[in-house]
């Protein structure tokens, strides 16, 4: 959950998609400044911290960027949990627009793991800031599909599911620094007031935290 | 692949033999051809053993002790590893890490440039502890080869594992443990041509590498002239196994051992003789003196160590066998910054 003090938030923010969309890559641009062409394959998930300071407050943001393998798959509630924003990242010049379809799926997780029904509490976070990015927009000659559809597609799909796209681009940077800075601007900036059906539930300790610290 | 997937793949294949586990494995090639390269180098791979870092006994202590203090907090085993060294290793109470599992963890994060980039969090599967479950692995680099793995069963515990790095960290900078480490790396460890020659005054003194080879240097040319191909008796390596510590040292390659190629077939040659050695049917062995066109090996296994020596191939065999106890007894005087002592799991 985002967290504030004095203009200062704490958001915990987790990138989701399919393998070789570009998620590591998007992260390594935005904390480093840094582009390989040959990223290797995320293991589990990598975290990354980096702060941004937005007109009115200073954004700190915990990165959870995850390995989009399937093995994966029934560990990413454990990364998005709690989380205040999503970056769904999907692969622009993938065939057939599988990259694409997977997003939706990540979306569709999300939205339903947000939802709360009487016989569980949400795990993710209905006010989730959710962003679509479509990566290695530097390769558009590449695409399958021309330009404008697929563009077309995913930015009806956005405004359909209460996301906000852009197409990126790790490799040039374009529109990086922007999405994050987006999603930034987007956080709520006060905690609703308290709430104990939702927030409370949202950071409960499981049972296992507590064995893990109350040892001595 | 137990590593990645727990032997619960077994189940998968029980329901459907045509099941592909292709998809499940992808991205893990590097970890697969960088463990199979490491039967092919890694002496851990048929020994069975782990081996340390060489550092003096007070810094692996200082590195034990913040280990061991996290470990108290909840984290299943705490592993200061530089590059495949063990630097220090503490595991909870009743938790023994076997060598063959740590073979797998090392290769596992060496092997995958990701964790390189930032701390990570992943599932693993250690299949000599519990092949049927996941273990969860805090993974982060202090240097460019010195890393930090914290194992746990909860899923959940990121958060309180950064926390332990963080004050590993801190206390690993203020008692210089990790200057230490680079240090170890430059020096490198035992080689032949420092093997004590006189074996006389030596119970007196306790014995510390790093003098030992100021006393070298300081006779530079003398040695140069004698030992130019190795070491006394024309000993051109060794291996040392442990055996109650599960853990090995061996000498620096050094002439004539200098080329890959030269390393690996003696690798070989020490791999046959392993195998020589345990051998269910015929043995097992106490001593094997074999000779051939390449070396002279010896292989001496006691209670309590396996020594593996490589010699020139025209040397002497009753000197041969008179530098092998001096290998002994040198490995003993020097024991205590070779080897991970007490603190090991395995003592539990």
């Amino acid at each position: 959950m985002a967290t504030t003090g004095n203009k200062n938030i704490n958001a915990k923010l987790v990138l989701l998609g399919d393998v070789g969309a570009g998620k590591s890559s998007l992260v390594l641009r935005f904390v480093k400044g840094q582009f390989v062409e040959f990223q290797e394959s995320t293991i589990g998930a990598a975290f990354f911290s980096q702060t941004l300071a937005v007109n009115d407050a200073t954004v700190k943001f915990e990165i959870w960027d995850t390995a989009g393998q399937e093995r994966y798959h029934s560990l990413a509630p454990m990364y998005y949990r709690g989380a205040a924003a999503a970056i769904i990242v999907y692969d622009i010049t993938n065939q057939a627009s599988a990259s694409f379809e997977r997003a939706k799926k990540w979306v569709q997780e999300l939205q339903a793991q947000g939802s709360e029904s009487y016989f569980k509490p949400p795990i993710g976070n209905p006010n989730m800031v959710m962003a679509l990015a479509g990566n290695k927009a530097d390769l558009l000659d590449a695409r399958k599909v021309t330009a404008e559809a697929s563009t077309l597609d995913a930015q009806v799909y956005a405004q359909e599911n209460g996301l906000f796209f852009m197409e990126t681009s790790a490799k040039t940077a374009s529109n990086v620094n922007d999405i994050f800075y987006e999603i930034a601007k987007r956080l709520p900036r006060v905690q609703p007031a308290p709430n104990p059906s939702g927030m409370v539930l949202m950071d409960r300790p499981t049972e296992r935290t507590v064995t893990t610290s109350c040892c001595s | 692949m137990i590593l990645i997937l727990t032997k619960s793949v077994n189940r998968c294949f029980e329901k459907n033999p045509k099941f592909d586990m292709t998809p499940l494995l992808g991205g893990t090639d590097v970890v697969f051809s960088s463990l199979i390269h490491s039967f092919s180098w890694n002496p851990a791979s048929f020994l069975h053993a782990y081996t340390c870092l060489p550092l003096a006994y007070a810094t692996r202590q200082a590195a034990g002790a913040i280990l061991q203090d996290v470990a108290d907090s909840g984290v299943l085993f705490a592993l200061l590893m530089c590059k495949y060294k063990v630097v220090s290793l503490v595991g909870a109470q009743k938790a023994s890490l076997h060598p063959d599992d740590m073979l797998l963890l090392s290769n596992f994060v060496m092997s995958s440039e990701s964790f390189r980039t930032s701390e990570s969090f992943s599932p693993i599967c250690l299949p000599r502890y519990n092949p049927m479950a996941f273990l969860y692995a805090y993974v982060h680099y202090f240097d460019v080869d010195t890393y930090l793995m914290l194992l746990t069963t909860s899923s959940d515990a990121f958060y309180h594992l950064k926390d332990c790095r963080i004050r590993i960290e801190s206390v690993l900078v203020k008692s210089n443990v990790l200057s230490e480490v680079q240090r170890s790396i430059l020096e490198g460890g035992m080689r032949v041509e420092d093997l004590p020659i006189d074996p006389l005054p030596r119970s007196s003194i306790s014995h510390h590498l790093s003098q030992q080879r100021l006393l070298t240097d300081s006779h530079e040319g003398f040695s140069e002239s004698v030992f130019g191909i190795g070491g006394p008796s024309g000993l051109w390596h060794f291996i040392y196994r442990s055996i109650y510590l599960d853990q090995y040292a061996s000498s620096e390659f050094s002439p004539p051992i200098s080329s890959p190629q030269q390393q690996k077939r003696l690798y070989r040659a020490y791999q046959k003789l392993y195998s020589s050695m345990h051998d269910k049917d015929i043995g097992p062995h106490k001593t094997q003196f074999r000779r051939d066109e390449n070396y002279v090996l010896l292989c001496w296994v006691t209670q309590d160590f396996e020594l593996y020596a490589a010699f020139d191939p025209l040397a002497d065999k009753a000197s041969a066998i008179k530098t092998c106890n001096r290998v002994c007894q040198w490995v003993k005087d020097v024991e205590n910054e070779i080897f991970l002592q007490g603190a090991s799991p395995f003592s539990w």
